[in-house]
């Protein structure tokens, strides 16, 4: 119990270090969203120096972040000037869009790389191990955003997937049955580029650890006792091989909201991605903010998810009594 | 005569640290550990697992701090020295582990690995130093031919020879055999229990024989001293301890030394 | 009482792509009678570890079994499939490690580790749980229902050792073959599972195959022993004659090497006698008697073939040029 509050006020100072900085650099940042407001000769001056008043920008800086840190604690999480609305109520929008598609490609690379990595580590050396190693090689080679314009190109020839969107126009109006089928399709390539550019790593690590454990003294004794070959790779093996994986799993839960990002401006996701790419070109300094700051929130989250998770796995870690 | 070595209730207690870090009790592993061992002479320590004589191992090279008590090499007390005075201390005592492939780099070759505490001590100049080197490893029973052998070429007792080597290479007072013979085979064990046996006077080495092999620790100590629970329970000379075993733990060891080793046959010639 | 397991000619090499072939046995050959204690004494490069893991057809990968037979119950077990073989390891030929530390999984209670091994054999869920239950009651008495909720790194050397012996007797084999079952133990808790194991020899008929380095661990345990140099037999029998009264040159200098028990200071030599030498790797070209090299009584004829087994007498065999060869 100790342990959980020690790692909880860890990740809030951590969160609170991340707030500053990413607000600090923001605020040294030339230019904010006002003076791109003020180049359009159709507002006047006025307007502007009032728009600033209103949001405090003409304040001090430490006055500036600790009302930002009021609204955060309000949960408004600043205001964004584009959208003419509290940033927290875009966020939540735009971030279950992004959990939508990164939770479903996460969960899907890791059900493939389970098999393939235990598979091609079994197989050390043999032909499907090269087969999964030569596959897994040319994807580490291609980059993420080749490989989701090279999907999109794929899309758009074949006619055979939407281009882009989260939805059909007038989706609306369909059955709930026809809505989720319309849904799958339009994540199928965004899910489909996500998964080939994370897999090659996971299979990698998978196989990596298991080769390691493959050769270890327990597995021969079990291997003497007559369990059966499967048995022994799925039950004995792969739970002896968790720990790295575990924390690269929470590794990948951490990653879920900034993974996806080039994937989601690409295929016209209506994730994190664009509106953060968007709000860095206009300035819009607390979306900004906020974007870093949801990021930092599941990175957190993330690795004390992996800690619980090795915490229930290993029992070397749990043990807490003499060494006999 | 003072004696070399002198050891004066040692405690050594680790803090055990649980998942979170915090502090989860306290293990004694050392509880008052009192004794002397003097210039040439051999003690060897013997107990169970668990008994904590490899910590005591440890504590008296300078590896472990003990918690409390006091050890006393040549009458300096060790804990109250400078940096210096110690880093001058420490190469007195040796220390040569049961796994001689655990402590041995395997890269090295056993010219470089015996040479090394020579380079880092910097006493040798360095003309003399491959003499000196070919004299420690024919000292330890190594031929010339051996010594651009790395350690994964060298039999197991051939590395725990390599490992003794490296440790006389400092011209050490006390040299401290930790569970140095358990894994090696009987015919090897008595090569290199032969070896301590013949370097000992020639070196005027006293020697601290870590051991659960009472057999063994009969046959080449003078005195026993037995462990239990951080504490010895017995001391004496071997013969002492081995004809008449007080304490239980002490007369269990021996009842396991006797019942396996019926007479050792002489037979054929 | 028939022997149940015969063992002929078996011949295991390692490949090396460096130093190439290297023969690990050349032409052991042996049997094991039911409810027997064979001590198996061979020194590091003796071939004694490829022996055990040759009997249930368990060599790790470069090594290889070039001939001979492992007969059980009228099977050749090297001839058998990998599902026949699986039947039999663990059910009615049970390995039992040198380091227990590293022969259970690290994650699994030890009470699911023993019902692991009843679930390979087809026991049902209920079966499997109270036959575990049985087992580790017998090896550990009062005691059992905590070692069967602990993890193994909880348990002591001596613990984890008896919880390798539940699960190999679990399914009630015929035949146990421990490998230096005793080597990371103290000399206290060695001598408590040497009790263990001759207790199983009485209750449950068990034959066992003791293998060790230790000459000391076999007097007054085996039945038999069986010296094992450089991959080949040099002297087996009955333990009484081949432990009190050894016949081939190598046997007498390995039991010289023990330091004598306890004797008094003035009394004994200064040094223990040794054998010259190490052991050598056997290369496939290597002819005469493996010992010659380090041998004090070697002649003529021991560099240029090597010696055959020659039995002196009841039951006792010795390969030596000195009793014919």
């Amino acid at each position: 119990m100790r342990y959980l509050l020690r790692r909880a006020l860890h990740a809030l100072l951590l969160l609170f270090g991340v707030s500053l900085l990413a607000f600090m650099f923001a605020a040294m940042a030339p230019g904010n969203y006002l003076d791109e407001m003020r180049l359009n000769p159709q507002i006047a001056p006025e307007t502007i120096s009032a728009l600033r008043a209103q949001y405090g920008m003409d304040r001090p800086f430490p006055v500036r972040y600790l009302r930002w840190l009021g609204s955060v604690l309000r949960g408004e999480w600043g205001f964004s000037f584009a959208y003419n609305r509290p940033v927290a109520s875009l966020l939540v929008v735009r971030a279950r869009n992004t959990l939508l598609l990164a939770a479903t490609a996460t969960a899907l690379a890791w059900l493939l790389a389970l098999p393939l990595g235990v598979w091609s580590a079994e197989r050390a050396g043999h032909w499907p191990d090269r087969l999964v190693s030569a596959g897994s090689a040319a994807l580490l080679v291609i980059p993420e955003l080749v490989l989701a314009l090279g999907l999109l190109i794929l899309a758009v020839r074949s006619g055979w997937f939407p281009a882009g969107g989260l939805e059909s126009l007038g989706s609306g109006s369909l059955s709930a049955g026809r809505k989720i089928a319309d849904l799958a399709r339009h994540l199928t390539l965004p899910v489909a580029a996500l998964v080939l550019s994370s897999i090659p790593l996971l299979i990698r690590h998978v196989r990596a650890a298991v080769a390691e454990v493959l050769g270890s003294g327990f597995l021969w004794a079990a291997e003497a006792h007559g369990i059966s070959r499967r048995r022994l790779l799925w039950r004995h093996a792969l739970p002896a091989a968790a720990n790295p994986l575990i924390s690269l799993f929470g590794f990948s839960l951490g990653g879920l909201l900034s993974g996806s990002l080039i994937v989601e401006v690409v295929m016209s996701w209506p994730g994190l991605g664009p509106l953060l790419l968007e709000a860095i070109l206009t300035r819009d300094l607390y979306v900004v903010i906020g974007c870093v700051l949801l990021s930092t929130l599941f990175l957190v989250g993330g690795n004390l998810a992996a800690d619980l998770l090795l915490y229930w796995a290993d029992p070397r870690i749990r043990w807490e009594g003499p060494e006999p | 005569m003072e004696p070399l070595l002198s050891v004066a209730g040692l405690v050594k207690q680790y803090v055990r640290t649980g998942p979170a870090g915090g502090s989860r009790g306290i293990l004694t592993a050392l509880d008052g550990v009192t004794f002397t061992l003097a210039a040439g002479r051999t003690l060897a320590v013997v107990g169970r697992s668990g008994s904590g004589k490899s910590t005591l191992a440890l504590c008296i090279a300078g590896l472990e701090r003990p918690t409390a008590g006091s050890i006393l090499v040549e009458g300096r007390d060790m804990a109250s020295l400078g940096a210096t005075e110690l880093r001058a201390l420490r190469p007195r005592i040796q220390l040569v582990f049961q796994d001689p492939a655990a402590s041995l780099n395997p890269r090295f070759t056993a010219e470089q690995l015996v040479a090394e505490p020579l380079q880092v001590q910097g006493r040798v100049p360095a003309r003399e130093r491959p003499g000196r080197v070919r004299l420690l490893m024919e000292c330890v029973g190594l031929s010339a031919a051996m010594r651009s052998r790395t350690p994964g070429e060298f039999s197991g007792g051939q590395r725990q020879r390599l490992a003794i080597a490296r440790a006389l290479a400092l011209e050490p007072r006390v040299l401290i055999l930790d569970e140095a013979l358990s894994a090696l085979d009987c015919s090897v064990q008595a090569q290199i229990a032969n070896l301590v046996a013949e370097l000992q006077p020639a070196l005027r080495l006293s020697c601290l024989f870590i051991t659960h092999d009472l057999r063994m620790a009969g046959w080449l100590a003078d005195e026993i001293a037995v462990m239990e629970r951080g504490r010895i329970v017995e001391m004496g000379s071997s013969e002492a301890v081995v004809e008449s075993p007080q304490h239980g733990v002490t007369q269990s060891l021996v009842a396991a030394a006797r019942a396996r080793g019926a007479a050792p046959p002489q037979a054929g010639r | 009482m028939g022997s149940i397991l015969a063992v002929r000619d078996l011949h295991v090499a390692y490949d090396s792509p460096t130093a190439g072939e290297t023969i690990a046995l050349a032409g052991v050959s042996f049997s094991v009678e039911a409810g027997e204690i064979l001590g198996i004494l061979g020194e590091s490069g003796s071939g004694k570890s490829s022996l055990a893991a040759s009997l249930l057809c368990l060599l790790p990968s470069p090594g290889r079994i070039l001939g001979g037979s492992v007969v059980f119950q009228g099977k050749n077990l090297l001839a058998l499939g990998e599902e026949e073989l699986r039947g039999i390891r663990g059910a009615c030929i049970s390995l039992i490690f040198q380091e227990p530390t590293l022969a259970l999984h690290p994650t699994l209670r030890v009470g699911r580790q023993v019902e692991e091994v009843l679930r390979a054999h087809g026991l049902p869920a209920a079966a499997r749980r109270q036959n575990a239950e049985r087992v580790l009651a017998a090896l550990f008495g009062t005691e059992a229902a905590r070692i069967s909720g602990s993890y193994p790194h909880q348990l002591s050397g001596g613990q984890r050792q008896r919880v390798l012996i539940a699960q190999a007797i679990a399914c009630g084999p015929s035949l146990l073959i421990a490998d230096e079952p005793t080597a990371a133990l103290d000399s206290v808790t060695e001598a408590e599972i040497l009790e263990i194991f001759a207790r199983l020899r009485r209750e449950l008929h068990l034959a066992l195959v003791l293998i060790t380095h230790n000459p000391a661990l076999l007097a007054g345990f085996a039945d038999r022993v069986l010296v094992l140099y450089a991959g080949q037999v040099a002297e087996v029998g009955p333990a009484g004659a081949v432990l009190a009264a050894p016949q081939h040159p190598y046997t007498q200098a390995l039991l010289r090497c023990l330091p004598p028990v306890l004797t008094r200071r003035e009394t004994r030599k200064p040094l223990l006698p040794v054998i010259p030498g190490d052991a050598p790797r056997m290369t496939a070209d290597a002819v005469g008697c493996r010992f010659e090299p380090r041998c004090t009584e070697r002649m003529e004829q021991c560099a240029a073939r090597s010696p055959l087994l020659t039995e002196l007498a009841g039951a006792h065999s010795v390969s030596c040029f000195k009793f014919g060869g």
